[in-house]
């Protein structure tokens, strides 16, 4: 359950998981949402994937990216986007450091 | 993880108690004859539904989380007739305070449903990828799991406060609420479109 606190603590992910509420989509239409570089986005699509949160299928050369979320983890979602639910500034910064260390 | 042979000899224990207990339900109150004869009739259907499930895909082609929700779900339906049955059979001899006993179960059958609707969205159906109708199939998915979860939860609080006889009257109609929202938001994804 950590896990799934963690990736629902910051809000690039949050967004991912709303995206994807739109339906199933490939990690670069994802990635074209946000200004960031593509080792940081496949950093945050890894904690989501660890987190259970989403799971993928490669097609050709996509990567599709598709919900997978409990009744329990989408309402934490909304509960998390609505109240602004997010690490403390030194922890997500650490956190942050260590995601873009991962190698994609 | 449990094995396939293990699995269908669970099953097989499961269906002769829970028919053994039917025909013993039926000896003791024949005027339900119907509904142990249902109930009787449903556990070698399931267990035939299980070989032929796992004869087109065998158990340890599926992944973990749905093994885990495959086996879980029907072990549930087998526990649930079980419950339902020896419950009769108890209340037949008159053993406890079946008031407590009927509260207790419906809580308890809430709350299952409230779990199932909970996991439903997340182990439902395999990847639909990139398609048009991948999104709207998420969509009933997620629609699923609230409705179910939600209707489950009503569930438990009605029997949990409301009188067993106020309960036992409404209960029953929660659910089928539930499902027929479900059904109605499918056929509404299934609904034919221009393109």
């Amino acid at each position: 359950m950590s896990t799934v606190f963690k990736a629902l603590s910051d809000p690039t992910r949050r967004r991912v998981l709303a995206l994807l509420r739109q339906g199933p989509a490939s990690a670069g239409e994802l990635a074209d949402h946000f200004e960031f570089s593509k080792p940081t986005m496949s950093a945050h699509f890894t904690v989501l994937k660890t987190a259970d949160l989403v799971e993928t299928e490669k097609q050709g050369k996509q990567v599709i990216y598709r919900l997978k979320m409990s009744v329990l983890e989408d309402a934490l979602l909304g509960f998390a986007k609505t109240f602004g639910l997010s690490l403390k500034p030194e922890q997500e910064a650490t956190d942050r450091s260590e995601e873009e260390e991962t190698p994609s | 993880m449990m094995r396939t042979r293990t699995f269908h000899t669970l099953i097989a224990l499961t269906v002769l108690v829970n028919v053994a207990l039917g025909i013993t339900n039926w000896v003791i109150t024949p005027q339900y004859a119907w509904r142990w004869f249902a109930g009787i009739m449903y556990m070698p259907s399931m267990w035939i539904f299980v070989i032929w499930a796992l004869n087109r895909r065998p158990l340890s082609q599926y992944s973990i989380t749905e093994r885990r929700f495959f086996i879980v779900s029907v072990l549930s339906a087998s526990l649930l007739i079980f419950l339902a049955f020896s419950l009769r059979v108890i209340e037949h001899f008159d053993v406890f305070n079946m008031a407590a006993i009927d509260r207790a179960w419906g809580i308890g059958i809430g709350l299952f449903l409230a779990a199932l609707g909970n996991t439903l969205p997340k182990v439902l159906g395999p990847l639909s990828a990139k398609q048009c109708a991948g999104s709207e199939k998420q969509s009933v998915q997620r629609f699923a799991g609230w409705a179910f979860a939600l209707a489950g939860l009503m569930y438990a609080v009605l029997w949990m406060f409301a009188s067993i006889k106020l309960a036992d009257a409404i209960s029953i109609y929660i659910v089928m609420a539930a499902l027929a929202l479900v059904v109605l938001r499918y056929l509404w994804a299934m609904r034919p479109r221009i393109i």
